[in-house]
């Protein structure tokens, strides 16, 4: 079901691999409370990006998606969740329906939902979203925007640029390109970044 | 402003992060008056210079805000070592932004005020008056009638409109007070005017500058 299937790769330094079979062992594990879709208990059912794997580029989707490596500019997941694991590191704008982060994030974040941010995260950006909640003991530097119309007209100005914009070189397209996906995911792509991914960080800075 | 105790059925858990949660939660009067236009329905632009609670963003959750948080008193607090002018200005623009502190009608300063040396609250309180609009609040507690303090500042939370509590650190050693009475203060921040000040019960003293 996943383009990002941690079972295809078979390369990487021995510290990779360890770090992919602890990785592998926590999400075989159930995971009790919490949101459905927000963890490694639905793991099975979302997207995974493995802690070995590193993206750089435009990150689409319409699935959810849990992200244990690095990703570098931008991702987009409208309607769907993204979960920034643990082992997560993201220097990214993240927009998704719902965006729940464990690990560290570098850029801002709009959740159409909400954004759920746990003890164990590092984000240094702004967040746009009308529900946020924030765990006791997470690092957090950056603005919450939380005034829903300022909300929903970034919202809306999201969702209206990303709309009419294709994937270019270096976009990993979780619902209609596996292949190239895979590949993006599995080389390391350096692809360019968008003009739009690039506008919509600045407009996204300026939002909050 | 008397303190009062009540049950807020938590204790410290997963998710606390090292502190506790305390069960004593006191009326501060003036931050609930900084921050009644925002619970009268309007758009607020709060900063927060100290570090990010999860009960404080609940607080404001619902409200038409922009909450920034800078988390920069750690980084202020090793201001004290710097010597050289220039690159105090220099490290507290950088610490300061226009992006984080721009537009910011209210100002959380908390306890900070207690644990900065002079020169340094007066550079710091520059900065911000560049940044901030006229008519700016900023609100935090300055020691008045206590002789020793926590090692570091207290993480205060906003339990509800007009109500703080305390997330106690557990074993924190005490300090002594490097006082600060308000007319020193008022000598340190040109830019504010002192608007209020209220003595509360535990010997702090709750003010509120005007920029």
């Amino acid at each position: 079901m996943s383009m990002f299937d941690l079972g295809k790769r078979s390369s990487g330094t021995q510290k990779e691999q360890n770090e992919e079979e602890d990785f592998l062992r926590k999400v075989d594990m159930p995971r009790q409370g919490g949101l459905p879709s927000q963890g490694v208990g639905r793991s099975r059912d979302a997207a995974i990006i493995g802690p070995s794997i590193h993206v750089e580029g435009t990150l689409r989707g319409e699935e959810d998606l849990i992200i244990e490596g690095r990703v570098t500019g931008t991702v987009k997941l409208h309607g769907h969740s993204l979960t920034v694991g643990s082992n997560g590191q993201i220097s990214a704008d993240i927009y998704a329906h719902t965006v729940v982060v464990d690990g560290t994030v570098e850029g801002d974040l709009y959740g159409e939902e909400k954004v759920v941010i746990r003890k164990s995260a590092n984000i240094r950006g702004n967040v746009t979203s009308p529900r946020v909640s924030l765990e006791e003991g997470a690092r957090f530097k950056g603005a919450i925007e939380m005034d829903a119309e300022v909300v929903e007209q970034a919202m809306g100005t999201r969702k209206a640029k990303s709309a009419g914009t294709a994937s270019t070189t270096g976009t990993a397209s979780a619902s209609s390109r596996p292949e190239t996906s895979t590949a993006a995911s599995t080389s390391s792509a350096s692809g360019d970044k968008t003009a739009e991914a690039a506008s919509a960080g600045k407009a996204g800075s300026g939002a909050g | 402003m008397s303190a009062v105790t009540v049950n807020t059925g938590s204790a410290a858990g997963p998710g606390t992060g090292g502190v506790a949660a305390s069960t004593d939660a006191f009326h501060a009067k003036l931050l609930e008056q900084a921050l009644q236009p925002l619970l009268d329905g309007e758009r607020m632009e709060v900063l927060d210079l100290g570090n990010a609670h999860g009960e404080t963003v609940d607080f404001f959750s619902g409200l038409r805000v922009r909450f920034a948080v800078a988390a920069i008193e750690q980084d202020l607090r090793a201001l004290d070592e710097v010597d050289d002018e220039d690159i105090l200005a220099l490290r507290l623009n950088e610490l300061l932004t226009e992006e984080l502190v721009g537009g910011a009608r209210v100002v959380l300063a908390w306890d900070l005020l207690n644990y900065l040396q002079p020169r340094v609250i007066s550079a710091f309180m520059a900065r911000l008056a560049d940044l901030l609009p006229a008519g700016a609040l900023v609100h935090g507690f300055v020691a008045y009638g206590v002789k020793a303090l926590p090692e570091n500042p207290r993480a205060l939370v906003i339990c509800r409109h007009g109500w703080l509590r305390t997330l106690t650190r557990p074993d924190e050693a005490t300090r002594d007070v490097r006082n600060q009475a308000a007319g020193n203060l008022q000598r340190l921040m040109p830019d504010f005017r002192m608007i209020r000040a209220m003595l509360l019960r535990d010997g702090m003293q709750e003010c509120l500058f005007r920029r």
